[in-house]
């Protein structure tokens, strides 16, 4: 950084004018598409390839920046547990590589059964999958937990699990590192450009409109536009079975840091937490089935209710005065895991990165890199392959059944 | 639908101005080329509140009872009690509506400088009998209202007359060194062991009686100075001191006294802002919502809502009367009543005529005073001319003007970029006044509309409700 720079803030990594043509275009400036944008700069591509990304708020204005910025490796399904032990590397390298420190705090995960046969299940799942890949939960009995958790009221579960490699990153550092670094490599980030339509010609990709904008020429396209990717290739006439969730999340006001974990209830996926500014995160599963929808704003008063009550039993509420709710969504697909990549029967040139389910902050920076060498390179990295739009239609499904929030 | 009685009541009655003296904001050629000299630790995430859970404590406790729910949709619900909800309340029922008004006792003297008496004349007059209770937000269910046993929740329209928030009382000489957040002052005091000999507290907030008492518990002296009859408790340990304003801070090198509007300096060497609790006055951010906001010049709101505006597509809640100005009362009058007509309207109870007459009104009172009404009103933080130094921007998270300014100068330029490029607005009041102070000096430099700078979108609740209250409340109803 440069004398001028007294702030350590990198310069806005955005770009007023667009270019005509582009090599790749990113549709979305979120968490997968500005992971994909930086992948792009770190592997070197952007030197060579016109990189641009549209976004049309600002960036990590959708999903990206409404989660409750944690990272874990803790899945059940193997493909989702390797895939996020890659991811947590790469999360764990953003400070050093991009100079921008997006405040990560390895405060673990820890689970509370109430039932014996699910912590049993774990405890099995720990043995079988986890231990074996390197990254063991440590499995306790509730009076172990109660002491080494004195803050958190054990009552009403039969065990716990910790996840020490598992924690938490800032979502808006994470993504000014991601972009800055980016755009710092020569890809272009243009934010309040909305991608309209993508175009295409004898069923190759051919360009993408902005609205109000023109057409940027470009013959490859990823869409990563969180629950708006539906939209863009529904026109194409491409329909992912990709449902739009609304997630709330109530905010407290900041008190002294005392709870480092994520506390996650296991059989309903609630959670309590905190922010390193000291606030507490909370969310309860009510009332079931939240509604789909891709509108912000609004959340449930019952929801609220219940999450009270939530914070109530697990850390007390004396004093604690709620400031604020909000909402966010998962882009759910039928197994709980992500999308990357292409189905050869779309247009060429058409790639997404999308339907993370809940876990597009934490599994971005892997699933960027594989679909930057993907669309770059021509080849589908090994990783990538159980990822592929075309599981759905194939029935090889990545049944992912640790899903919170 | 005519002028009733109780407004000419009011209009005699001699107001005082609450803040007299309003520094103009600066030149923007003083602002160009103004000099950083030191940039101070920010304190985003080093001073996390200190404050823990036990000693937050404050005296409201509603930990006992269930809540019951009550729908109230078959009325129109006005919140505040003071002269724009007595209006308000006045004419719906005038045209037939049945009213329920919702007023904390406390938030009923914060606007219109204590009615006191005149104010349970004036309630008595209009025939209205307010339950207390706070407004808690627009949900999926409705508008929720919390009273000490009952949940109200409406889906009707919502006439929100609560009143503006104060503007905060940083003035001249806010860059003095010991002026510092709640969260800073309670961290170094608490984990530092710092003693400041006497503190004073600057707040009427949720936030400010709980800090002075933290740090009177601590054996520090402690006094809380607070806009007069606007504190919603009052401290137990500190001593309360209420003022008509705070005119500035005083010292030599660092901070010496808190200046009161009336002259008199109360001497401190730690000065600490607790003016942080999350905005209740949802028209400072009507830019990213959608209720109806009937106010004045504020550069911030969209324009005056025509007869015709359909309410429904405005969450059915249509504010009354705020950032008008305490001086400025046929406008606060005005406003009022033709947020009651827009609704009366939309229930069919009043015609076409009538809600165009109730709006050439408030056009008139609002023409009357836009000559006054400069390109910027009532900035909520009050720079001098002669800005030498720092000057904190955002108490909540001790950020001075340069942070945003410099943001800004690198390409950061609205207000969603700039929060995340600096923290501005992300502390307790999310922005309440740092937002628009930001946005409004912005624009002065810049030439760029405020309102197009932004701000933050608000997020309910409005009030912050302890965990307790709503946690006593079922699920099912």
């Amino acid at each position: 950084m440069g004398s001028d720079n007294l702030l350590g803030l990198p310069r806005a990594p955005f770009s007023e004018k667009l270019p005509e043509k582009a090599d790749i275009v990113i549709i979305g400036g979120g968490a997968a598409g500005l992971a994909t944008a930086y992948a792009m700069a770190r592997l070197g591509y952007s030197e060579n390839h016109r990189v641009v990304v549209l976004e049309r708020g600002y960036l990590g204005r959708g999903s990206a920046t409404r989660n409750a910025g944690r990272f874990r490796v803790h899945f059940f399904s193997r493909e989702n547990a390797r895939f996020a032990i890659e991811s947590r590397k790469r999360i764990l390298e953003i400070p050093y590589v991009t100079g921008v420190n997006p405040v990560i705090v390895l405060g673990g995960y820890l689970w509370l059964f109430q039932r014996e046969e699910t912590f049993k299940a774990f405890a099995k799942t720990n043995e079988e999958l986890w231990r074996p890949l390197g990254v063991p939960v440590n499995i306790m009995g509730i009076e172990e937990a109660e002491k080494r958790f004195p803050h958190i009221r054990m009552s009403g579960f039969v065990g716990a699990a910790f996840g020490p490699q598992d924690g938490s990153i800032h979502h808006d550092y994470m993504m000014i590192a991601l972009a800055s670094y980016a755009a710092s490599r020569g890809v272009i980030i243009a934010p309040y450009r909305e991608a309209e339509e993508i175009v295409t010609e004898n069923h190759r990709v051919k360009g993408v409109r902005i609205r109000g904008h023109g057409t940027i020429e470009a013959r490859r396209v990823l869409v990563a536009a969180g629950v708006w990717t539906g939209s863009l290739l529904q026109r194409l006439g491409i329909s992912l079975p990709l449902k739009p969730v609304r997630k709330s999340l109530l905010v407290t006001e900041p008190y002294r840091y005392f709870l480092r974990e994520f506390v996650v209830v296991f059989e309903t996926g609630s959670y309590v937490a905190q922010t390193a500014k000291g606030e507490i995160i909370a969310t309860e599963k009510y009332p079931p089935g939240e509604p789909e929808t891709r509108d912000y704003g609004k959340v449930s008063l019952r929801w609220l209710i219940a999450t009270m009550k939530l914070v109530k039993r697990l850390i007390g509420d004396k004093g604690v005065h709620v400031m604020r709710t909000w909402s966010g969504h998962y882009y759910v697909s039928p197994d709980h895991s992500h999308v990357l990549g292409r189905d050869p029967d779309w247009p060429e040139g058409l790639y997404v990165a999308t339907g993370f389910s809940g876990h597009g902050l934490m599994m971005s920076p892997y699933a960027g890199e594989l679909v930057a060498i993907n669309m770059v390179e021509d080849k589908v990295p090994e990783d990538m392959k159980p990822y592929l739009p075309t599981r759905f239609r194939e029935g090889k499904l990545i049944h992912e059944g640790l899903v919170i929030g | 639908m005519e002028s009733p009685e109780t407004v000419r009541i009011y209009e005699v009655t001699g107001l005082t101005r609450l803040m007299s003296s309003l520094w103009v904001l600066a030149a923007s050629e003083s602002l160009h080329g103004w000099p950083a000299r030191r940039i101070p630790l920010s304190s985003t995430l080093l001073a996390t509140s200190v404050l823990g859970l036990e000693p937050y404590v404050g005296s409201v406790s509603n930990d006992s009872g269930e809540l019951r729910v009550e729908t109230v949709s078959d009325r129109v619900v006005v919140v505040g009690s003071s002269l724009g909800g007595v209006v308000a309340a006045n004419e719906l029922r005038r045209a037939g509506i049945r009213v329920l008004v919702i007023s904390n006792g406390v938030r009923d003297v914060y606007g219109l400088l204590g009615l006191g008496e005149e104010g349970e004349y004036l309630k008595q007059l209009a025939g209205i009998e307010p339950v207390d209770g706070y407004y808690v937000g627009l949900y999926d269910e409705g508008h929720a209202f919390v009273a000490s046993d009952t949940l109200y929740v409406t889906r009707g329209p919502v006439v929100y007359a609560a009143g503006a928030e104060q503007p905060p009382p940083i003035a001249l000489n806010n860059d003095l060194p010991g002026i510092v957040s709640a969260n800073y002052g309670a961290e170094i005091v608490a984990e530092l062991g710092y003693r400041p000999r006497r503190v004073v507290v600057l707040g009427y907030g949720y936030l400010a009686p709980r800090v002075a008492d933290w740090l009177a518990s601590r054996g520090v002296e402690t006094r809380l100075v607070a806009l007069k009859g606007a504190v919603p408790e009052k401290p137990e340990k500190a001593e309360l001191v209420e003022t008509r304003g705070v005119k500035g801070f005083a010292g030599e090198n660092r901070v010496e006294a808190v200046v009161l509007e009336d002259g008199e300096r109360l001497e401190a060497d730690m000065v600490v802002s607790a003016l942080g609790i999350y905005p209740d006055s949802p028209p400072v951010y009507a830019a990213g919502y959608p209720p109806i906001y009937v106010g004045d010049c504020y550069r911030f709101v969209p324009e005056l809502p025509g007869p015709g505006t359909d309410i429904a597509e405005r969450g059915y809640l249509v504010a009354a009367g705020m950032a008008i100005g305490y001086e400025w009362l046929d406008a606060v009058i005005a406003s009022a009543r033709y947020a009651a007509a827009l609704v009366a309207y939309s229930m069919k109870r009043i015609g076409e005529g009538d809600v165009e007459h109730f709006y050439s009104e408030l056009r008139e009172a609002l023409g009357k005073r836009a000559k006054y009404c400069p390109r910027v009103s009532r900035p909520p933080i009050w720079l001098s001319g002669e800005i030498s130094g720092l000057q904190f921007i955002d108490l909540d998270e001790d950020l001075v003007l340069y942070h945003v300014y410099s943001a800004w100068s690198k390409g950061y330029r609205t207000m969603e970029t700039l929060k995340r490029a600096t923290g501005l607005g992300t502390g307790s009041d999310q922005g309440r006044f740092s937002a628009a102070s930001s946005a409004i000096i912005l624009s002065a430099i810049s030439g760029i509309d405020a309102s197009e700078i932004g701000l933050f979108r608000p997020r309910p609740p409005y009030f912050a409700p302890e965990a307790s209250l709503l946690a006593r409340a079922p699920t099912e109803w």
